[in-house]
């Protein structure tokens, strides 16, 4: 594993029990210190569950996944304190408020008293949402609880933020502001694994994406190479249907 | 630690805020265990030594009568009532009462009656001594005057209580007329003594009856609805945490925190401590209630109130492990259902079978045999005994090991296969 790379997939595959097919086949990758890397495909195409094996929630049935120079596998709980995790649901108590719920998670990330306090405080205000602190999360709109639902995985600070559709179901508004904070986080040294559905968010804030289906990685690139390499594109959404095909999925 | 005190006042702020949660778990049996010992405190009590209410009339205030009345009133087992709205009962009124339903028995003893008998025995000991030749001499035998005592029943009342009052109208009859014909027997054998000496006859008590529990300690408590109702329903109460702790963990699963839970660098069982020391807290705190509610208010609404015996280690005990087996039960069903209906529906299903056959909802000894067998395998039939030994046999923790041990088994076994489908689910 190189210095500057941080994440390195080495012939990750994962067949659910009982599952006809693997989830995911076969797949390598490196992903680079400080980048920005999209994991893009259809529904059922394999994102969620190399996500889900980067956080160590699932065990791989072959391959192997080093972070930071650790294994998934054999160093579970020192890499689940080195990457912060924004699930596609709203991963949050809905009766809490968005202190109750963000101090709750913070401390299980070892944080406390004033520490803690002020990063709560810091993310609230810099998703605009300090007068919403002592509101319920299930009060809130769409765009406020996925902005919650951000700062959970970012209050203590990791390395790498691996997020799961982060802006799905909010108004554009409310995705901007996120977009526009995760450019941020980036540029503050962050390394972020992003999946979407929205390629145009894709493109403008990814230094590289590969498109996944099947379980299988078919293309890997900048979103600038992708769509000079193939030709009649002229953006990355026409890229992945071309490669992805227009038939719906489940 | 800072995990685990994280973990539990998340916890304690959930189950705050979940309204029908509080309401089922702490308002529904505080209703729940009041209406169900008022419901069976009649019926229970026709089994267990409640006083029955009865009419006595002894309108001479005959010495028979008396006598009839004082060893009723020994037995303990009823009240006698002699006047009815200030009016002193005559054979009409105490017939008319009874068979208008608003009196089980009455007694009714005639005129002279104690005449009669006396005569009768006279009679008895006369004609005997005559016989052996002693006496005036009677060619013909003597005519006995028969006393009859009348006994109004309600037709609804029991065998076993026609037995109780009939043998005991039986019993002081006999003792009566025995005091009486040995009293004359007395008097006429002084007769025949020299120098006007009285016969002094003592009758010594040749049988005496040894009344005692059938169990190791000395015991005065009495079975009654509140000793069976108030820890049926807790422990029932305790087993419907099932609702809001299943609840709280397909809440997690669905809404996706189970898998932020799971990415946190802390254990499985760390996070999931804080969930179960709550919901073990609610459990005792709900014996509190309920268990408060037996002793001080029950009695307020005309029930006997609830006696917790005397080892309140013991109680502790049974309460905790019993605690403990509940929040097992709903960790289980919380894992293995996929809906909170569903958990919510079985959950409550497999309830109600383990607690009607450990005698919660009717108490064991009213079920037939063969049901009686099956309540040792129901895991609340452990509990309950267990608060039956403490309230009704005083029993110490020393007695009560042998039913705690089976929960204790009981509840780590549901912890254990909730805890390993929930993982083996995780790793598919």
């Amino acid at each position: 594993m190189s210095e500057n790379t941080i994440i390195e997939i080495i012939n990750l595959s994962k067949t659910y029990r009982g599952g006809k097919k693997a989830a995911i086949n076969d797949i390598s990758l490196k992903i680079e210190k400080g980048e920005v890397f999209g994991l893009l495909g259809p529904n059922g195409a394999g994102k969620t569950t190399t996500i889900s094996i980067l956080c160590g929630f699932f065990a791989p049935t072959h391959g192997e996944v080093y972070i930071d120079g650790l294994s998934v596998t054999k160093d579970k709980e020192q890499i689940k304190s080195i990457i912060g995790i924004v699930p596609q649901d709203i991963a949050l108590y809905p009766t809490l408020t968005a202190y109750e719920n963000l101090r709750f998670i913070g401390r299980m990330y070892g944080l406390k008293g004033k520490i803690l306090k002020d990063r709560i405080t810091k993310y609230m205000d810099l998703l605009g949402l300090d007068e919403s602190t002592g509101k319920k999360v299930g009060e809130f709109s769409g765009g406020m609880k996925r902005s919650v639902n951000l700062i959970a995985g970012l209050l203590h600070d990791p390395k790498i933020v691996i997020l799961d559709e982060p802006t799905v179901g909010v108004d554009v508004q409310s995705r901007n502001l996120i977009v526009q904070y995760l450019y941020e986080l980036n540029k503050s040294g962050t390394t972020i694994i992003y999946t979407s559905h929205y390629l145009q968010e894709a493109e403008y804030l990814c230094k590289r994406v590969a498109f996944i289906d099947n379980g299988n990685i078919i293309t890997l690139g900048t979103p600038k190479d992708l769509v000079l390499g193939n030709q009649g594109c002229k953006d990355l959404e026409e890229v992945f249907l071309k490669l992805t095909g227009k038939d719906l999925r489940d | 630690m800072n995990k685990f005190f994280a973990s539990f006042v998340k916890e304690i702020l959930l189950l705050i805020r979940d309204r029908a949660g509080i309401i089922s778990l702490f308002v529904m049996p505080v209703v729940l265990v009041f209406v169900m010992t008022l419901i069976e405190d009649t019926a229970l009590n026709s089994l267990v030594d409640k006083q029955i209410t009865m009419l006595f009339c002894n309108t001479q205030n005959d010495s028979l009568g008396i006598a009839i009345k004082n060893g009723l009133n020994e037995t303990k087992a009823f009240t006698i009532i002699e006047e009815v709205d200030g009016q002193k009962l005559n054979k009409e009124t105490t017939k008319k009462l009874v068979s208008q339903g608003k009196y089980p028995v009455g007694i009714y003893i005639p005129e002279g009656a104690t005449d009669t008998l006396a005569s009768n025995a006279k009679k008895v000991v006369l004609k005997t001594f005559s016989d052996i030749g002693l006496g005036k001499q009677n060619a013909v035998a003597p005519k006995y005057d028969s006393v009859v005592i009348d006994v109004f029943y309600d037709p609804a009342v029991k065998n076993a209580l026609k037995a109780v009052v009939d043998g005991a109208i039986g019993q002081h009859s006999s003792i009566i007329v025995g005091k009486m014909i040995s009293k004359m027997y007395t008097e006429i054998l002084s007769s025949f003594l020299p120098g006007g000496k009285k016969l002094n006859v003592n009758y010594p008590q040749m049988i005496s009856i040894n009344k005692e529990y059938a169990s190791a300690k000395d015991n005065t408590i009495i079975p009654n609805s509140t000793q069976h109702n108030v820890p049926s329903w807790t422990l029932f109460a305790m087993f419907f945490i099932l609702i809001p702790l299943s609840g709280s963990i397909i809440q997690e699963k669905d809404g996706g925190t189970y898998l932020r839970l799971m990415t946190m660098p802390s254990t499985f069982i760390s996070t999931f401590l804080g969930k179960i020391v709550v919901y073990i807290l609610v459990c005792l705190l709900q014996v509190t209630i309920l268990f408060s509610m037996g002793v001080y208010l029950l009695p307020f609404a005309g029930l006997p109130a609830l006696q917790i015996g005397t080892h309140f280690d013991a109680l502790v005990l049974v309460v905790f492990v019993s605690g403990f087996a509940a929040v097992g039960f709903g960790v289980l069903m919380g894992s293995l259902a996929t809906t909170y209906q569903q958990a919510a529906s079985v959950g409550v299903i497999v309830i109600i079978i383990l607690a009607s056959l450990g005698g919660l909802w009717m108490p064991i000894y009213f079920m037939p045999k063969t049901m009686q067998n099956l309540t040792q395998y129901s895991p609340l039939s452990w509990s309950l005994k267990s608060f039956y030994d403490l309230f009704l046999r005083n029993a110490d923790v020393k007695d009560v090991l042998p039913n705690v041990f089976k929960i204790v088994m009981f509840g780590t076994s549901l912890f254990i296969v909730g805890f390993v489908y929930k993982a083996l689910k995780k790793v598919r």
